[in-house]
């Protein structure tokens, strides 16, 4: 078992690629002489793209004051680092929406995701201790390598799944159990990958046990709790049934006081039916 | 979960082991904190091992160095360890609770609520009963070196919270049951219990239909004015050709894969404030080979149920990935809600009318979802029931067959006979096929009617033959399922080698649509059949997918010119170059025509001058049953020997 995680890893061109906007997009966000016009020129030569990111610019996620029509202006009022952020996102839900998988469905999936992306977000505002949009960005894809593993996979992911569902354990360790290897580690490395930055993909790793990443990170440890409450509220599902077990130190480093819960409960909730839909959504 | 709830603590007196009540005794800060946080958590809990990890938790702020036990009743009624904490202690707790069994102070706790012991130089013990007023569940046990008094009542309570957990667990009070730590040495007696305890689906790991049906009782119980109970009816279309074309094994892992989608689609909070309920008031479990019920407490929406199932519908449209490949599955859910609370309502009612509202989705094209409304289950009553209708047809043998003569156009002389199927309501009232054969179809019994069928018309051959009657073919016709199934021609050539009958005497007849269903098995199947020696007739020639097709590359004997091909040959010139020309095709290439439908002189004559073989219809010869067909074509007086239909 102990080649199950070079095997997914070699496997992983299998899986769809990020579309060569996104790189694009990338590069000139990257270079100095690159603008948000000529992103936002980008981005138009993809018309599915363009209406999908309006939808999401638009979305309660960034509680714009007033409805944006144009890209170009979408971008500058969210700032170059946002745009990133939510080209990305969009891109990479976009790539994987309209797959079938198995015992998860892909929405139930990205409904836990984006969902966490929310937490994650209100958590780094309110605790102050990360940045928002990195936050978001974590958030949005710490379970990005259960794809892999479900599409890779399918028949040991649905073993795993249904001895999960007999409480046979955690999920993450029945995954290494019957694979070699768990999501959080291929998400890393699916996200190495794509060439995201390292933070985001350290996120991904160590979410469900924060205390052995070193040094350890403010967006790490948002995540894990942005996944615990999304989990413990049951927005999606990327699988698992069971509300991970809180890191101690993870919720000091988040910067959260208990009475800050109610808040950071409503804002997800309020926030993530509308925003998955702008994903989701036909 | 409110303090309301909660009798031990507004009535501490209530606790046997607190004799001075005089003084009231208050609870430390600390052990407030811990119980507020229990009733914050427990009633999240979903399963035991989070339940467990609960009180855990709290009992261990509590109580840091005790070593905790919680032993759940079995159906067995006895108590059985179901966790311990820390791992390392289970044979000591279990050795302890033994010891405690013994001694009386188990059924202490269990007649007082709590109980406490502190052998001389041993540690202190204290059990606490896990029940609500309806149900014990078990005791926990703490085992210190000493307890304080002043947290006796903290742990008592968090046992109480406990019973309530599982009071609300999803299915109910023995959905908790499980094989918990097994004595190695008693490998047939404990375990055994404990396996049928588990009420789950062995294949999906859902709640059986027994199960379901007690929630549903509970749920219904439950109704107050402003809550009702929602009942889906929740199956897979067609399921019965994924087993049937990828195997079993593949069938029984999508089952799986359904069942673990819907439930993980349902256990959304989405789906919760939809619907204004908790997670506890959904109980999702397998009630048939592939058919699903979702039974739902406390629904104060009911209206917005058929957006559950959309819902449903979504996650389970966007297919399957399996070997590779996409897998497309629908769904056809029926709705029903119990009526208002001074209504009577009983499990089986709902799901009763949630299967008449399955059954209507199904009628209306599939992968859709319908909702019973009262009046559809009266007015819609002949054909909403036709499918047990139809099980009970065949037990009682209640199907009857009709014959319509097949002539020959130049000399009128008798050809054949083509077979019907008719069914009658069991009160006289015919039952259209139109109604009953798409039902059949949809169910797959259709296979087991047209077994039936094939039976029927070879004992009708053998009477008719042992009359010494003239042998005519008699044509049966073969449904979409049917024609797509393996082994038709065995299945035929089989029931024919049984009643002894020559494989020329009977004709089949499909309909193109029947062949695009699943054209390569069609054809491996006219194939068989024809090599077997049976003749096989287009039907309704001329209103299917593919008509050139069919007579191009399928081994067939002649073709039957579908009415509408008919009905305008009064002198419709186009209706008439159509006609000519498919008989002139036909003689091209070499296949007989039957004209259908042919109810008038001016057709009949028609049909003749250009040359078409033979035909049937009204204007020669209605279908009619048997003794009737014996009467008028083989001269025989109808009698009450020839009920032999």
């Amino acid at each position: 078992m102990t080649d199950g995680k070079e095997q997914i890893l070699q496997r992983l061109g299998e899986l769809p690629s990020l579309p060569a906007v996104y790189h694009r997009v990338r590069e000139t966000l990257e270079d100095p002489r690159g603008s948000l016009e000529n992103v936002a020129a980008i981005i138009e030569t993809d018309p599915a793209l363009t209406a999908r990111l309006l939808r999401v610019a638009n979305s309660a996620l960034y509680g714009l004051a007033a409805k944006v029509d144009n890209v170009r202006r979408a971008l500058t009022i969210i700032g170059t680092s946002e745009a990133h952020h939510l080209i990305l996102a969009t891109t990479v839900i976009s790539a994987f929406r309209d797959l079938p998988l198995g015992a998860v469905s892909m929405r139930s999936f990205w409904e836990h995701s984006i969902a966490c992306g929310i937490a994650a977000r209100v958590i780094a505002r309110i605790g102050g201790r990360a940045s928002p949009e990195h936050a978001y960005l974590a958030g949005l894809l710490h379970d990005v390598g259960r794809l892999p593993l479900f599409i890779l996979e399918p028949h040991v992911m649905s073993a795993a799944l249904q001895a999960h569902r007999d409480r046979q354990g955690h999920l993450q360790d029945l995954e290494r159990q019957f694979l070699g290897t768990t999501h959080a580690e291929i998400g890393a490395a699916l996200l190495r990958t794509w060439h995201i930055p390292e933070s985001f993909g350290a996120a991904a790793a160590y979410h469900h046990n924060p205390a052995e990443e070193r040094p350890a990170t403010p967006e790490t440890a948002v995540t894990h709790v942005a996944d615990l409450i999304v989990n413990a509220l049951r927005i999606g599902t990327s699988g698992t049934r069971w509300t991970p077990v809180l890191d101690d130190r993870a919720w000091l480093a988040v910067g959260l006081e208990t009475g800050d819960l109610p808040a950071v409960v409503e804002t997800t909730i309020s926030t993530a039916r509308d925003v998955t839909s702008a994903f989701l959504e036909p | 979960m409110t303090l309301a709830l909660l009798p031990r603590l507004l009535s501490p007196a209530e606790s046997a082991d607190t004799p001075s009540q005089g003084g009231a005794r208050l609870p430390l800060p600390l052990a407030l904190d811990v119980l507020r946080e229990a009733m914050a958590r427990l009633p999240a809990c979903r399963t035991l091992t989070e339940l467990f990890s609960v009180l855990n938790h709290c009992s261990k702020t509590l109580l840091p160095s005790a070593r905790t036990g919680i032993l759940l009743r079995q159906p067995d009624a006895c108590f059985e360890l179901a966790h311990a904490s820390p791992d390392n202690a289970e044979a000591e707790l279990r050795a302890r609770s033994d010891a405690l069994i013994e001694s009386g102070h188990f059924a202490q706790a269990l007649k007082h609520g709590i109980s406490c012991h502190t052998p001389p130089g041993g540690p202190t013990t204290l059990l606490a009963r896990i029940a609500t007023a309806r149900r014990i569940y078990g005791v926990a046990l703490w085992s210190d070196a000493q307890i304080p008094a002043q947290i006796h009542q903290a742990l008592a309570a968090l046992a109480d919270l406990a019973g309530l957990t599982l009071d609300r667990f999803q299915g109910g009070a023995d959905a908790f049951l499980m094989p918990t730590y097994s004595d190695p040495g008693n490998v047939n007696g404990a375990c055994m219990a404990a396996d049928i305890a588990i009420p789950a689906d062995q294949l999906t790991g859902l709640a059986h239909r027994t199960h379901f049906i007690r929630f549903l009782q509970r749920a219904l119980d439950a109704r107050t004015p402003q809550t009702g109970v929602g009942t889906l009816l929740i199956d897979i279309d067609g399921f019965h050709r994924v087993n049937r074309e990828l195997g079993c094994d593949t069938g029984d892992q999508v089952l799986r894969n359904v069942a673990l989608r819907l439930d993980a689609a349902l256990r959304s909070q989405l789906v919760y404030d939809t619907l204004g309920i908790a997670e506890c008031d959904i109980c999702l479990s397998r009630t048939g080979a592939d058919e699903f019920g979702l039974a739902i407490a406390h629904v104060r929406a009911p209206e917005q149920l058929p957006r559950i199932a959309n819902h449903l519908h979504t996650h389970v449209a966007e297919g399957f990935l399996q070997h590779g490949s996409r897998l497309y599955l629908s769904l056809s859910i029926g709705l029903a809600v119990s009526a208002p609370l001074p209504e009577p309502a009983s499990p089986q009612a709902l799901l009763h009318n949630a299967d008449t509202a399955l059954k209507k989705a199904k009628l209306s094209g599939r992968n859709q979802h319908a909702v019973y409304t009262p009046d559809g289950d009266e007015a819609g009553s002949p054909h909403l029931r036709t499918e047990s209708l139809l099980q009970e047809a065949l037990r009682q043998d209640r199907f009857t067959l009709h014959y319509q003569p097949l002539f020959s156009l130049a000399g009128m002389s008798l050809m054949g006979a083509e077979v019907l199927l008719r069914l009658d309501m069991g009160d006289g009232t015919p039952v259209p096929p139109s109604r009953f054969i798409p039902v059949a179809e949809s169910t797959g019994q259709i296979i087991e009617i047209g077994e039936w069928v094939t039976r029927k018309v070879c004992h009708q051959i053998h009477a008719w033959d042992a009359q010494g009657i003239t042998d005519i073919p008699l044509a049966i016709n073969i449904s979409a399922i049917e024609l797509s199934q393996p082994h038709l021609g065995e299945r035929f050539a089989r029931i024919l080698a049984q009643a002894r009958i020559p494989h020329a005497r009977i004709h089949i007849e499909i309909t193109e649509t029947a062949i695009a269903r699943n054209e390569a098995q069609a054809l491996a199947n006219i194939r068989a059949l024809r090599d077997a020696g049976f003749e096989v007739w287009i039907d309704d020639f001329g209103t299917g997918y593919s008509s050139l097709k069919s007579v191009k590359n399928f081994p067939i004997s002649g073709i039957k010119l579908d009415r509408e091909f008919v009905k305008d040959l009064d002198g419709d010139p186009a209706a008439e170059g159509l006609a000519s020309s498919i008989l002139a095709m036909a003689r091209r290439l070499g296949y007989p025509v039957v004209a259908e439908g042919i109810e008038t002189a001016a057709q009949l004559a028609f049909l003749r001058s250009e040359g078409c073989a033979s035909g049937q219809g009204f204007h020669l010869g209605r279908p009619v049953p048997t003794a009737v067909f014996e009467a008028h074509y083989f001269g025989r007086e109808p009698d009450s020997t020839s009920e032999s239909d």
